[in-house]
């Protein structure tokens, strides 16, 4: 027999036989959702007012005793929230293997992708958003009215943009700008996603019926012509450091050695009060990972065997790997201690070599969004330079790539010089289709004309810049950078090292927060006595010894243990 | 009381070892060439010396000072060999120069007793000594050579095919000439700065702030990635090929990376690093000051202009076009 069912994605047919059990059709039903949505969340009704009978309900019935009958129309609807706290977070931060999608899929979602975004995201899709305006000059009402001049604007306004001369919008505000066009207009049946990310592969398994690249091509499945324009938004606005120590502790390495260094940093986002609907990444920590350091230049080694700790470690005292900060500082010999300062709007900001490490690092760690089709657009993570400004003091400076830098990079179309300044377009081989690319410049006569970007293009296309500061009232989450324990830790035998663990835990060194070090908690972590959630714990106590945390580490029989083991060692 | 027993035993009585010879550099020691004598402290006396010298009661090392009777100046040193011509004593060039003496002048010859050293400072007499890896090999082994050093002395040594001068400032004990002995002992050197060398060192930092050029050109990254390379194929790729000469050798193309400009490569070449490495050893470009700026407008519209007048005689010349297309103006044809 033939059950109909009716949803808002549309009608459907299934048939079957009336002793089969209802779990064939409820498969047929999750089969028509996408297979993500969980049979608790689906409801029946004969129509679509009247009661809805969640389909657990049915279940181990036959459809005969469930009381289907042949040619029965029902109405299906899915409870939203259900599926999202069941679906499984399909942008996780350490996933480095997002396949996008190639194809030219037939994906007719009408509402935002189900996937989990970053809490700072949904923290500031509930705010409104407006710039407040106070009663100005053309104001003709009382105290209590509002007019046009004094209306609050939209955060994307562009009249208020050129005057407060901002360059790059914050994500949330462009956000706004896409919904406002693209979804207003539309009913609340269809949804069209505002954002996309943009792909310059040829697309493999084209609809139109022609065998893949290189054997044929057509305009639908070749990527089309690339403009290259700055990014009018940006990711992230503004680029925190927890205290000055972290950074200071950072270029002690530079200053004894003089060689370069480079470091992953771990921190969270949140909103930044200063931008409108800003993100800021918070940082707290600087960790220097495994790495060939030279006098002009460092090295990445692959791969480095602590990453796995310091990420769990990291995870559980609530931190992520929110970018990458290196040095590029040379004395300049006057004795001063300044530096040389070798970027600067005559030379480059960020060399070509970087910005391509930065796009690859950029595309390692997407960010979901639900506003996107892919399930994520764009990425958080931030690239820092320690290096000379004009004055010769060490600076700070903060930029992103931009999405077309990560896109391009992807499909394999650039690759960096020996101009820092420029970023070469890579020559059409078999296997590498290189469709066009300009951009436009301004050229001697004052015209704005399209310049082909091949040989090479100026690097600046590619970049975002950044703010960044330091709060004024730090709090940082480790009190010290500096490890408490000896340099040759690692070098001594077990009771060695478990005797100079056991001096941080005498209670007065503990209620100093002797623990609030990444260095003490990474070497408690691999002893091994202490899981997850006692980590978990163990961290929110380092950072803040209060009684109550103290209490609830103290309640945790792994702990006691620990110190039981720390405590024989004495 | 007995005067003819003190003309006996004036004469006679030779209970010291004190006669005069003709000095001359052991440049001219008949034979084949020996340079190392020249680096030592040891002189080369006649026979007749050592006969002299056995039948005296001497201490050993034999030991002798050496005093220029006009000048005054004095210095000491052993004896490597009896060889020399009779009536003359070889010395090193060194010596002889601290003696102030010509080749031929008369010096006097004494033997001494020199109580051995426990230390000594010596001063280089330049810096290029501070290149030296390994000093205490080096001094040890020069310092065999000789016998003793007199303070005031300015000793040359040979090593590697150079010769470093080192002069003795100190020597202790002290005894009242300042001499010491060094045969079969262990001395403790001091160094004092080489001559020269703080001027040399505020020379290098003038230097250094002045040119600005960041030591990362030659640094250990852009070697290994060859990076010089790279620059100049990507200027080869860009302008000119190599050329040939109708002679059939072909041009030199080389150019230190400080003089190819990157950022006026048309097609600059590819800087084909794994993904990880970071590279910070571009040419420096120094930042603009507006104090530079204001410079160059004020010498930006001051050309040599040029008038009608001189367009005859320059006919030639004046075909040189000044820009793409345009027309005939004289007053802009560069001189």
């Amino acid at each position: 027999m033939i059950l109909r069912f009716s949803s808002k994605r549309g009608l459907f047919r299934v048939s079957v036989e009336p002793s089969d059990s209802v779990k064939r059709v409820i498969e047929k039903i999750q089969e028509f959702f996408g297979n993500s949505v969980p049979v608790k969340a689906i409801y029946l009704s004969k129509q679509p007012s009247k009661e809805k009978v969640p389909c657990t309900s049915f279940e181990g019935k036959t459809v005969g005793d469930a009381g289907f009958k042949h040619g029965d129309m029902y109405s299906v609807t899915v409870d939203e929230d259900v599926v999202q706290a069941a679906a499984p977070s399909t942008a996780k931060i350490e996933t480095k293997n997002v396949e996008r999608k190639d194809t030219i899929s037939q994906n007719n979602t009408s509402a935002p992708t189900q996937v989990q975004q970053d809490d700072v995201d949904n923290e500031l899709e509930k705010e409104r958003g407006l710039i407040q305006r106070p009663r100005s000059v053309f104001c003709h009402h009382g105290d209590k009215g509002m007019c046009d001049y004094c209306s609050p604007l939209e955060a994307y306004d562009p009249k208020y943009l050129e005057e407060q001369k901002i360059k790059h919008l914050s994500f949330h505000a462009y956000l706004r700008k896409l919904n406002a066009t693209t979804n207003k207009l539309n009913s609340s049946q269809s949804f069209i996603h505002p954002l996309e990310e943009p792909d310059y592969r040829v697309k493999k398994h084209c609809p139109s019926g022609h065998l893949p690249w290189p054997a044929g091509v057509c305009t639908k499945c070749q990527p089309s012509a690339i403009t290259l324009t700055q990014q009018s938004f940006r990711m992230v606005d503004h680029v925190e450091f927890s205290s000055s120590q972290v950074i200071n502790s950072f270029l002690d390495s530079w200053r004894q050695t003089g060689q370069q260094r480079i470091g992953y940093m771990y921190g969270r986002y949140q909103k930044y009060e200063n931008v409108l609907l800003g993100i800021k990444a918070v940082v707290e920590l600087i960790i220097d990972p495994a790495q060939v350091s030279e006098s002009d230049g460092v090295t990445l080694q692959n791969p480095w065997d602590r990453e796995a700790e310091v990420d769990k470690l990291a995870a559980a005292c609530g931190l992520r790997r929110v970018g990458i900060i290196f040095t590029d500082l040379v004395d300049d010999g006057s004795g001063k201690g300044t530096v040389l300062c070798k970027r600067h709007a005559g030379s480059y900001f960020l060399s070509s070599l970087e910005t391509y490490n930065s796009a690859y690092f950029q595309s390692q760690t997407p960010n979901p969004s639900k506003w996107s089709k892919s399930g994520h657009f764009g990425s958080k993570f931030v690239t820092c330079v320690l290096s000379g400004n004009e004055k010769g003091e060490i600076e700070v400076m903060a930029y992103q790539v931009s999405n077309t830098a990560v896109a391009l990079l992807q499909a394999d179309l650039i690759k960096p010089t020996v101009d820092p300044d420029r970023m070469m377009v890579c020559l059409e081989e078999p296997g590498r289709y290189v469709p066009d690319v300009m951009y436009s410049e301004v050229n001697e006569y004052g015209k704005a004309v399209s310049v082909n970007a091949k040989p090479a293009f100026p690097v600046s296309f590619l970049l975002v810049t950044l703010t960044h500061g330091f709060p004024e009232n730090p709090r940082p989450m480790f009190k010290s950078t500096v490890s408490p324990l000896a340099a040759n830790f690692d070098a001594g035998d077990e009771t060695f090292r478990l005797r100079q663990l056991a001096k941080l835990f005498e209670p007065s060194a503990l209620d100093n927060g002797s623990l609030s070090n990444f260095d003490v908690l990474l070497h408690i972590q691999q002893m091994g006595i202490l899981d997850d959630t006692d980590m978990r714990v163990l961290a929110s106590f380092a950072s803040d010894p209060s009684h109550e945390h103290s209490a609830e580490l103290n309640a945790r029989p792994n702990w006691q243990t620990l110190l039981a083991i720390l405590q024989s060692s004495l | 009381m007995f005067p003819q027993f003190q003309n006996a035993f004036a004469s006679n009585a030779n209970l010291t070892f004190d006669t005069y010879y003709r000095c001359y550099p052991t440049a001219m020691l008949p034979g084949e060439e020996r340079p190392n004598l020249n680096y030592g402290g040891k002189v080369i006396l006649p026979p007749s010396a050592l006969e002299k010298l056995s039948r005296l009661n001497i201490s050993y090392p034999m030991l002798f000072e050496f005093q220029n009777k006009q000048t005054g100046q004095r210095t000491h040193g052993g004896v490597l060999e009896f060889i020399a011509d009779e009536g003359r004593v070889y010395l090193p060039h060194w010596m002889m120069s601290t003696l102030g003496v010509q080749p031929g002048d008369l010096i006097r010859v004494i033997n001494t007793d020199i109580q051995q050293g426990s230390f000594v400072k010596l001063q280089p007499q330049s810096s290029n000594f501070l290149d030296i890896t390994n000093h205490r090999a080096v001094l040890e082994s020069a310092l065999r050579d000789f016998s003793t050093l007199t303070q005031g002395d300015v000793i040359e040594i040979l090593y590697n095919d150079q010769v470093y001068k080192l002069a003795v400032l100190e020597v202790k004990p002290e005894d009242g000439r300042g001499v010491i002995s060094v045969v079969e002992t262990d001395l403790v050197v001091d160094f004092a700065p080489p001559v020269g060398y703080e001027q040399e060192m505020q020379r290098k930092q003038q230097e250094m702030a002045k040119s600005k050029v960041p030591p990362s050109v030659e640094g250990t990254m852009a070697k290994r990635i060859h990076y010089d390379e790279l620059v100049a194929k990507g200027s080869s790729l860009s302008a000119h090929g190599s050329g040939s000469k109708l002679n059939g050798k072909g041009t030199k193309s080389k150019s230190p990376v400080a003089k190819i400009d990157v950022t006026k490569q048309r097609a600059p070449a590819a800087l084909d690093l794994p993904l990880g490495v970071y590279f910070f050893g571009y040419p420096y470009v120094p930042p603009k000051n507006q104090a530079d700026e204001a410079d160059e407008d004020s010498n930006r519209f001051s050309g040599a202009g040029s008038s009608l007048r001189t367009a005859r005689k320059h006919k030639k010349n004046s075909k040189r076009s000044s820009g793409a297309g345009s027309s005939v103006n004289p007053i802009s044809v560069s001189d």
